[in-house]
């Protein structure tokens, strides 16, 4: 077949990697550079998630010598923070928001400081105290022997947290400490990590597994979700940014629209002796008051440049085709 | 015997493995056996930095051209190990804030660059492979694209939100159910081949 290096489908098939690249560069920067945002609408596997966190508010509610908390394990690393970050703080949110004990761990070595981080810088804008409201286990390795040491006594598998805190001198892990006061499990991760939750969470002890997970895996769980073995999905930025809708929405409700002044006012009136500032210093500055506010949109920030970098993929594609049967056509 | 015994241990667990799942009377070594998969377990980081640290000194040993990196490796490893162990047991030291500056300063980045390098790849392999060559690369490509769309929908795009979440529960979960099951099966069988002795490559070697 001879090639017509004039046509206009073979300038076509022939732009240089290069330039597709730097226009890619430049669709996914300007929208951050502009700060576009697009609103989102909330899936019902999203919607799920909401729902079950206020169940377990209500049960608290009705239930506070008998309160259960809600598992978060940060079975991710920083590779793929971009996506499961804003997961992780809108989770964290809904929970400190409505005052359910937290408890946390990483499957990952490399997700240990990054679950860590997330877990104290969103406790200290909820004033949440570290030993009390939430607690950080630290390395949940061997993973599955990890899964199964919360049926029986976590305690005896984790004898300190991350921090190097003896476990038994927490008192939130005095009172929950096994699967009977979990109420929900959550896993954020871009691993395979997830089917090991319903598999011995779900399956063994029957709780709740709630995933997160990188948009790209997100297919493979919609078998888990009919069965009911996962009790929601939260698929990339997407979940993220409707779960982070929702619990803005709440958020809203319970401190009203003015978040600066609530994290101004968060700290005056309370007993600081409670807090230790090895996990976080109390008080917020100008600084990280901006950045705060900011971090409650993370996800749908991301959805803007998502789009248009959605949208250009989808031009290529159908530039490519157009110039590729115009080329069999001609060679015929 | 160092082929025959690991053999009659993997029989004999294995067999073990599956009455404490269907005897009730032997549910209580259940929790013996789990305690000892925790142990055994904590073995493999060890056995992990014991062949790496092999792999890149036969290297070294060899002079091989790549060699500069194994000695990269080894000084990352023992940099971390050594800042990593001295900042546990002395919290807020400086120990403890290089590890961590370490991890927030050049591992987060550097991970999360690998990753993001992604989004060219797919643009390129986009333009240049995703082609409809036959009706199966056309389906594929139509529901990519729908699915693109859905992802991002809003305002008149909205369509495509339902399209895709109709594609996300019923083509595409029969197809994973499907795959999980073959995958699920295909465990089972391997497991029965390992326990019977069948399946042997696990031992190592190239038998």
């Amino acid at each position: 077949m001879r090639k017509n290096k004039n046509a206009w489908y073979e300038k076509l098939l022939a732009i240089p990697k290069p330039v597709i690249y730097v226009i890619m560069f430049f669709v996914v920067a300007l929208p951050v550079l502009f700060k576009m945002q697009i609103s989102t609408y909330v899936t019902t596997e999203v919607q799920l998630i909401y729902d079950h966190m206020e169940e377990l508010y209500r049960y608290n509610l009705e239930n506070p010598d008998e309160k259960k908390a809600v598992f978060i394990a940060f079975d991710y690393d920083p590779s793929t923070m971009a996506e499961l970050d804003p997961m992780a703080f809108a989770t964290l949110r809904h929970a400190f928001l409505r005052d359910i004990p937290v408890l946390g761990w990483s499957g990952l070595p490399t997700g240990v400081d990054l679950g860590e981080q997330n877990m104290h810088l969103i406790a200290k804008e909820y004033g949440a105290v570290y030993g009390e409201d939430y607690v950080f286990l630290g390395y949940g390795y061997p993973f599955v022997q990890a899964i199964i040491a919360l049926a029986t006594d976590v305690k005896t598998f984790f004898a300190s947290d991350k921090a190097g805190n003896n476990t038994r001198d927490l008192p939130l892990l005095g009172e929950i400490y096994n699967f009977n006061r979990i109420g929900l499990v959550f896993t954020m991760s871009g691993t395979s990590y997830p089917e090991s939750w319903v598999t011995y969470a779900n399956g063994l002890y029957g709780k709740k597994v709630i995933t997160g997970s990188t948009a790209v895996s997100a297919a493979k769980y919609y078998p888990f979700l009919q069965t009911e073995q996962m009790s929601g999905l939260m698929g990339g930025l997407k979940g993220a940014a409707e779960y982070e809708q929702l619990v803005e929405n709440l958020e809203k409700e319970i401190h009203g629209k003015d978040v600066k002044t609530y994290l101004e006012n968060l700290y005056r009136d309370k007993d600081l002796s409670r807090y230790d500032s090895s996990n976080y210093k109390t008080g917020f500055t100008p600084d990280e008051i901006q950045l705060s506010v900011a971090r409650r949109s993370t996800a749908r920030q991301g959805m803007a440049p998502q789009a248009t970098a959605h949208f250009y993929v989808i031009l290529l594609i159908i530039i490519g085709n157009i110039a590729y049967f115009a080329r069999m056509r001609n060679s015929k | 015997m160092k082929r025959t015994l690991p053999l009659a241990l993997a029989f004999i667990f294995g067999l073990i493995g599956i009455a404490v799942q269907i005897v009730p009377a032997l549910k209580g070594f259940l929790n013996t056996m789990l305690d000892w998969m925790a142990i055994i377990g904590s073995f493999a980081l060890a056995l992990g930095v014991s062949s790496l640290t092999r792999h890149h000194m036969t290297k070294i040993r060899r002079k091989h051209k790549d060699m500069f990196f194994s000695y990269v490796t080894f000084v990352t490893m023992l940099f971390m190990m050594i800042i990593g162990l001295i900042g546990y047991f002395q919290p807020e030291s400086l120990y403890q804030r290089l590890f961590g500056n370490m991890y927030n300063y050049v591992r987060v980045p550097l991970d999360a660059s690998m990753f993001a390098l992604l989004a060219f790849f797919i643009t390129s392999a986009a333009y240049r492979a995703f082609r409809a060559r036959t009706w199966l690369a056309t389906v594929l490509l139509v529901a990519g694209v729908v699915v693109m769309m859905g992802r991002v929908a809003f305002g008149p795009f909205m369509i495509f939100n339902d399209i895709t979440a109709w594609l996300m529960k019923v083509p595409t979960t029969a197809a994973m159910r499907g795959l999980t099951i073959g995958i699920g099966l295909g465990i089972v069988a391997t497991s029965i081949k390992i326990v019977l002795g069948i399946e042997r490559s696990y031992l190592g070697g190239g038998e």
